[in-house]
């Protein structure tokens, strides 16, 4: 088995050419559902205050936008 | 050992077993570098920066000190921080990894996702907060209810560090900087200038920050309305916590950038592919300065907030 190991590295893999080597900075896992639950593939703008959306490409739409909706803020205690 | 580590580095401690065993011809350190040319032995990356410059060593346990976004595309991040904000793209030889700076100052980097399976969107920014000991943060993380994603290991030039989320799921990297924290004073606009801790409960976050990490948790009186929660190490504010007021918003950390002209800036994000949540014009209470939730084309998202008049 470490011979195989030390000869595929020498010669590099089987059918030509040196594998690349894959660096990565050590922190890039898939951790799991985004915490906003936002899949852009158009932007979206929730609220009002009268912004330019630019056109919107036709294409299939990613999942779309929760519903954010009025914070609740609370009664304030004055 | 942490008991929540991910798993997937198993097959490199196994090549890393396989290569300790006594060799009849080839000495280890010949082994290692073939292992390692040959793809065999996947490495961190030789690239990192140093977060700061000229700090000399200079530590502020609990400050938010780099960012990282990690994303599905690479180029249509940079195209698009450069584009709202002016940052410069500093690439390391890598098209995996690439930093972002403001003038001569490092804000942070964007690396792809390693995994494949990424969904469309999934792209997030990790703050960091700096920390003495790594390893040691780490293990209380795990005695008070969170997770270990990444266990401590060492980047050259960065330092040492590790991915954990908190006992409710909002994911943050503890660093120690080699070299030391930036040195900062006050918060200009393009850059970096504050993050909330999202949360659902805050007396468990607070909690949590407390004894795992080592914040001190105050009530902000100055202001109107329901004083917010403060996270502060050294006396000096570091961070507000937040309770969310959404029930589609999972717990996590959410980083601010200072600009000038907000609603300005929300118009460049439109018109950069960006995406816009929240802003507090949609709050009917006066709330002072302009402020808003945002994403990036790939996902990421982030807060923008308005320099106050006469900052």
């Amino acid at each position: 088995m470490l011979c195989v190991v030390l000869i595929a590295g020498m010669v590099g893999c089987a059918g030509g050419g040196s594998p690349t080597v894959r660096y990565s900075v050590g922190y890039g896992s898939y951790y799991g559902a985004h915490p906003w639950g936002y899949y852009p593939g158009h932007p979206v703008y929730v609220g009002g205050g009268g912004y330019d959306i630019p056109d919107i490409p036709e294409g299939p739409v990613a999942e779309p936008m929760p519903d954010f909706g009025m914070p609740d803020v609370g009664d304030f205690d004055f | 050992m942490f008991e929540a580590v991910v798993t997937r580095r198993t097959t490199r401690e196994s090549l890393v077993r396989l290569q300790s065993r006594p060799l009849r011809t080839f000495g280890p350190r010949v082994v290692l570098a073939l292992l390692i040319t040959g793809g065999w032995l996947p490495t961190h990356a030789q690239l990192a920066s140093p977060i700061s410059s000229g700090s000399e060593g200079r530590l502020v346990p609990g400050e938010l000190v780099w960012a990282d976004l990690v994303t599905t595309d690479v180029e249509a991040a940079v195209a698009f921080y450069s584009n709202v904000f002016g940052w410069q793209r500093r690439d390391r030889g890598d098209p995996d990894y690439v930093e972002l700076a403001r003038g001569d100052e490092l804000v942070g980097a964007v690396a792809a996702f390693e995994d494949d399976e990424v969904p469309p969107g999934g792209a997030r920014w990790l703050v960091s907060i700096s920390v003495k000991d790594v390893d040691e943060t780490a293990r209380q993380v795990v005695e008070f209810g969170g997770s270990v994603l990444e266990v401590p290991y060492d980047l050259p030039d960065r330092g040492r560090l590790a991915v954990v989320s908190d006992d409710q799921g909002a994911m943050l990297i503890l660093l120690r900087a080699a070299g030391g924290d930036p040195l900062r004073s006050k918060a200009i606009p393009g850059a970096w200038a504050w993050a909330e801790l999202w949360t659902r409960d805050i007396q468990k976050a607070v909690a949590f920050y407390e004894q795992a990490i080592g914040y001190r948790a105050v009530q902000d009186e100055n202001g109107e309305g329901q004083p917010p929660v403060v996270l502060t190490t050294q006396g000096e504010p570091r961070a507000t916590v937040v309770e969310i007021p959404w029930e589609y918003v999972e717990p996590n950390w959410l980083p601010y950038v200072l600009v000038a002209d907000g609603r300005q800036t929300l118009q460049r994000i439109l018109d950069s592919g960006g995406g816009v949540l929240f802003t507090s014009d949609d709050v009917a209470e006066d709330t002072g300065t302009f402020a808003a939730i945002v994403s990036d084309p790939t996902g990421g998202v982030f807060a923008i907030q308005e320099l106050e008049a006469g900052q």
